[in-house]
Formats: C-alpha cells, structure tokens, sequence
C-alpha cells in the first residue's frame, strides 16, 4: 500500500447525477454533487431517509443497482482512477481491496449458514493467493481489533452473535483486504447505545492505527461529533452545506443544518432551545422549484424559490448552497 | 402503593417460551419482565427507558393489559384489570391506549383514515350521531397537525409519509378521551427533522387532556425532553435498575449500568464529545437474556463487581435516597 502513490485526495467527485428510471417517472437521488475526500480523514454525510446519501456511496463504488443510471458527471479515486468506466476483473479487485463498504442493515449480510471464519476465508482467497493459516492469522489480528474473540467469532454461525457482535465482525471483515477506504452506511441504527459507542471508538482506532479514510453515512449528527473532522449536509439529493464538524455544530451556515442542530434533543443542555423543521421531507418525485429546502426554510426568499443556489466557497474549506449564509445562526 | 396512582403495576412477571417443546424436553423460557413494579400518577409522564431487548415493550402491552402477566398484578384505580368485567372493563379499554412504535405496521392498509378513527368512538358509543363523529375525526386530525383534516380523512395509511401516519395512531389514541397512554418509542422510525413536532404535540395533547404517559423510549435525550419534571425508570435485562425524577437521574445517576448507559450518549457537540469518557464495561456484550448471570443481571459487565455479593442474590429496589430507588449492593446497608 505504502508504495502507491500518495496523493492528497482519494476521492474527487465532480458534478455526479445519479437518476432512477422508473416506468412512469424517473427519479434524481443525487443532483449535481461535487465532493473531494481527503486521504486518511473521516467525513460524515449527513441526511434523512431518501436524501441521497446511500446513493452517492454506491457511486463511489460504481455499484448503482438497476434501474439507476450515473446521468453524468466523474468519480476519480487517488487522483488518475475513473471508478465509473471500470468493468469487469477491474472493478472487482477495486471493491473490497481499495475500497470496502459496510452496508446499512449489515447485521443481515451474512451467510446464515456458514460459519464466520468460512466466509472470512472465502472472501481472503478469493481475492488473494494466501495460505490457510496466513489467512486464518490475519482474521484473527482483525477481530481482536474489533474487541471480539476470534476463536470464538470464527467458529460462531452469525445468529449466535449479538446485533452489536455481528457489526463489529462486519466491520472487521471489510478491513480484510486492507482497504484504504472504508465505507459505513448507518453503521450504528437498530444497536443499542453502549454497542454504538464501542463501534465510533473501534472507528477512531482504525483510523490512527491503519491510516484508513472513513466514509460514515448517518442520519444522527451526534454520532459525527465522536467520530468525523468533517461534515457534508445532504438534503434532496443535494450537498446543502460541508464544513469542519466544529464548525457545522457551532456556527452553521445553512438553515437545514441550522434547524437539524435545533432538532436533535440531547441529554445535556437547554431543553427549550428545541424546535422542529416545519413542513415535511421533500417528495422526491415532485422537488419544489429553487433550492429545494425553501419550502421548510424561515430565510426563503423570491430568489430562492426562483433558482437553486450553487455550492460556493463561502470561507476555506467550507461550502454552502445558500444565498442567505450570512444571515444563519 | 401510592393514594394518588392512576396506574398501579405490582410484582409484575412476564415469562416467554423459547424454542420447541419435545416429548423429552419443555421448552425454555425466559422472563421478558422481571418482578417488576411501578406507578404512574394521575396526570402524570413516567418514562421507561432501556436498551432494545430489554422488555420495556412487553412492560407496557402488560400495563394495558394486552398481555397477560404470568405473575404479579396491573390495577388501575385500585382494582385488578384481569377482573374488571362489562361496563368497567369497558371504561379501562376506553381509558388506557396504546401508540405503538411503528407506524408502518400499525395501522391497517385497507382501511382509511376516517375508519381506523371513527371504530373506537362507534365501539364506546361515546358519540351517537354518524354525522357528529365525523366532526369529532376532523376536529382531532386538526389537532394533530394533518391539516386540512378533509383532505387526510379519506386516505389509505400507504398514500401517508412515516410523521403523517404517526400522527393518525396518535389521533387514533387521543380521540376516546383516554386517562392513560402507554407511548411506545413513538419517535425512533421518524426523520430526525420532525422528531420534536411529534413530541410537541404530544406535549400539548398531554396539557389539554390531562392524560397519564408510560413512556417508552431507548434515548435519555428523547425522555428528557418529554417526561421533563416527571419519573424516570431505566430497566435491564427485564429488571428495574432505576428510578427517579428525570432531572436528577440524568444529572446525578446511581445504579453502575445507569451511569454507563449516561456516559456513552452521543452528544452532538464536538467539544464535548472529545471530553467525556466512557465507562468501561467489564465485558463489552449483553449475555444473552434466557441464561442472564447469577444474582444481579448485570454483575457480568459492572465495573463495580463485588464477588460473593453481587453474583449471590438479585439486589432489591431499594430507596437509595430522597425520591430515588435503585437496585444495587453499593447502595443501603
């Protein structure tokens, strides 16, 4: 891994649209999204049920299932990969060994009937030439990591773990190939607080001891505060807003993050200061004209209801799509 | 007992088959609630908080009475609800309902709005006149924020978004006038962004009518929020670790799994996040709950183990202080 060229982004995603066709209508679940990844960060994208956020991950392994279609734009991996013109052997040796991803729901994704240490196996042969035992020693460094005990796991049938076991043993599994980039779509849903806790610390160790890029797709923002240096907004299929975790938590400059922030009911803090975002989702197959937050939004103006503003620069290494980002917070 | 309870729940045992019986072997079982008791006063927010699994929902259907308890006795203004009969038996159903947690499967998708609405008040004959009820169905679905009420009146559950169909189970709820509510993790399958309206209107419900709340949730930010000057209980593995005015509980935990569950919270506030640490557990994953550890159920993962004490016996709820029980060896004599 050492040996390949390092460069400073490992994703650079450029204008990417992404429509499902269906028979009568077809649908964007993600517009226009331009986004680069620093190598070795952690970013977390951050959006509601049907904001796009799956989505965009799928792209980034060109694994849109039918009936989506990349419409246009670009994914370039490490600087000079095209990830959406790979095909074949290519795009198979890519996944899982450049980049792996953990599914959302992925308490189900493994074989019922076989035990973990033989879909651990089969997943490291079939990739590498590896001996039994070479395989077998380097499932257990993993699941030690992830504070399982490998004798234990691998002999285990994934029923006979524990929601929280079966996620770690997830996530150590998609580190077998020694990706560079791991993938977690909604990683902690359906676990109960102390599981989740241990996975975002389990997050934090991989990051300084393997040096992996982190890709967390969530719909909780407290669980970017533990984890992530940086946010990326998603609202519509859109990024509304990316910016340094401690910036979008204290100073957000998009009235969506603004009105997530106000919404999100904490243990500590000031109960009253909490009010929820009037209206509801936006009916993707009918996107309100303008930006498409304008219908929820207390700073929508005619111009915004007019045309959609574009992401821009509005300090270093901070976008918003807004044209009222100075009147937030 | 306390005088003033609405809802009294005493000794409460709930126990579960596990697996199939054979001719050789019965069938295991667990115990989903465990000896428990608790108390919701008139007007009153109990909250129930706990992990997933750990038998608040099965509290909850017992305290209403859709399930029968194996052991132990649910009163409702001081009388057993399993032998309440006819016309009382009539005013509990009507006075104690449920919210349950998912509003995708909980409401039936062949009938509209209208009809899931209108059953319980044609049932109660609480409204005689056909015309009048449906002035009663619009007036509610109003209140509860699907407005216009003439519009949602006629759809189907599918042609509703998850918040909107929320909003009709708790119409459905609200609309018999009931004195006891049992909200059952109303919140967690909502969008973050209209998780507060919900509870607001709740809230507001909560001051019009003067109901009793059971509620059920697995997120300490969630019950703060709701049940803000009321009770909380924080139960594990089917016992009552807990109990105390929310407020203090939060700020001042007792019981060592209270404390642990405080401490990993995510908050969303960065700086803070980086400060707090966790507690540690002694192990990291629940036992399974039909072989749960000898004495305390949670002696197996406490860092403030003691051997020969806490593997012996399960601790009692025990008055630990001023309006606070807790069920833990550290504490009382």
């Amino acid at each position: 891994m050492s040996l390949q060229e390092q460069c400073p982004n490992i994703y650079d995603i450029d204008n990417l649209t992404v429509e499902y066709v269906l028979r009568t209508a077809s649908v964007k679940a993600v517009t226009d999204v331009s986004l680069d990844i620093s190598n070795a960060g952690a970013i977390g994208i951050v959006g509601e049920s049907g904001s796009g956020k799956t989505t965009l991950a799928l792209s980034l392994l060109n694994l849109i299932p039918t009936p989506g279609k990349i419409v246009s734009g670009k994914v370039i991996f490490n600087g000079n990969k095209d990830v959406l013109s790979m095909k074949g052997e290519e795009l198979r040796q890519f996944r899982w060994k450049q980049v792996a991803m953990v599914f959302q729901g992925a308490l189900n994704s493994f074989n019922p009937v076989l035990r973990i240490g033989e879909q651990t196996l089969e997943t490291l042969t079939g990739h590498e030439t590896i001996s039994k035992d070479k395989a077998l020693e380097r499932a257990s460094v993993l699941l030690k990591l992830v504070r399982l005990d490998p004798e234990r796991t691998m002999k285990s049938f994934p029923h006979e773990l524990s929601g929280g076991m079966r996620q770690r043993a997830m996530i150590a599994m998609s580190l077998l190939l020694d990706p560079r980039v791991l993938i977690l779509d909604e990683p902690t849903t359906a676990l109960d607080v102390m599981s989740q806790k241990y996975i975002l610390n389990i997050l934090s160790e991989l990051r300084k001891r393997l040096g992996v890029t982190i890709i967390l797709l969530t719909h909780d923002l407290a669980i970017c505060a533990e984890v992530v240096d940086q946010i990326a907004v998603m609202y519509a299929g859109r990024i509304m807003e990316m910016a340094k975790t401690e910036d979008i938590f204290l100073r957000p400059k998009h009235p969506y993050s603004l009105g997530l922030m106000q919404a999100t009911p904490s243990v500590f803090g000031d109960v009253k200061k909490y009010k929820p975002i009037p209206g509801s989702p936006p009916d993707m197959f009918n996107i309100p004209k303008g930006c498409p937050f304008n219908p929820r939004c207390q700073y929508a103006t005619d111009a915004c209801r007019e045309t959609n503003p574009p992401l821009e620069e509005i300090s270093k290494g901070r976008l918003a799509a807004c044209y009222r980002w100075r009147d937030v917070g | 007992m306390k005088t003033n309870s609405l809802l009294d729940v005493r000794n409460l045992t709930v126990r579960f088959s596990v697996g199939s019986a054979s001719m050789f072997r019965s069938p295991k079982q667990f115990s989903a609630v465990d000896d428990c008791s608790l108390w919701v006063g008139e007007g009153e927010v109990v909250s129930l908080v706990g992990e997933s699994g750990c038998g608040k929902t099965t509290f909850g259907k017992t305290a209403i009475g859709l399930i029968k308890p194996t052991s132990g006795t649910v009163y409702y203004q001081g009388k057993d609800i399993w032998k309440l009969k006819g016309k009382e038996y009539n005013e509990f159903r009507r006075n104690a309902q449920i919210i349950h947690q998912d509003p995708y499967s909980s409401l039936h998708p062949v009938k509209k709005v209208y009809d899931v609405l209108s059953a319980g008040v044609r049932y109660h004959k609480l409204i005689p006149d056909e015309k009048k009820i449906r002035e009663r169905v619009i007036e509610i679905l109003g209140l509860v924020g699907l407005n216009p009420p003439d519009y949602f009146v006629n759809k189907y559950p599918h042609q509703l978004s998850g918040g909107q169909r929320q909003r009709v189970s708790i119409a459905r709820a609200m609309i018999l006038n009931p004195r006891f509510i049992v909200a059952d993790e109303i919140v967690t399958m909502i969008d973050v962004s209209l998780k507060i309206g919900i509870l607001n209107l709740l809230k507001e419900l909560k001051g019009d009518i003067g109901s009793s709340f059971l509620f059920i949730t697995h997120d300490f930010g969630v019950a703060r929020y709701f049940a803000e000057g009321g009770r909380t209980t924080v139960m594990y593995l089917g016992s009552i670790a807990e109990v105390g005015r929310t407020e203090e509980l939060i700020m001042d935990p007792l019981h060592p799994y209270t404390k642990a569950l405080l401490s990993a919270v995510p908050v969303p506030d960065p700086i803070l996040a980086k400060e707090r640490k966790m507690i540690e557990l002694r192990r990291i994953d629940p036992p399974n709950p039909v072989n749960p550890p000898p004495g305390c159920k949670f002696s197996d993962r406490c860092p403030f183990f003691m051997e020969g004490v806490c593997d012996k016996k399960p601790p009692e709820l025990i008055e630990a202080k001023d309006g606070r029980s807790v069920a833990c060896f550290l504490y009382g004599k």
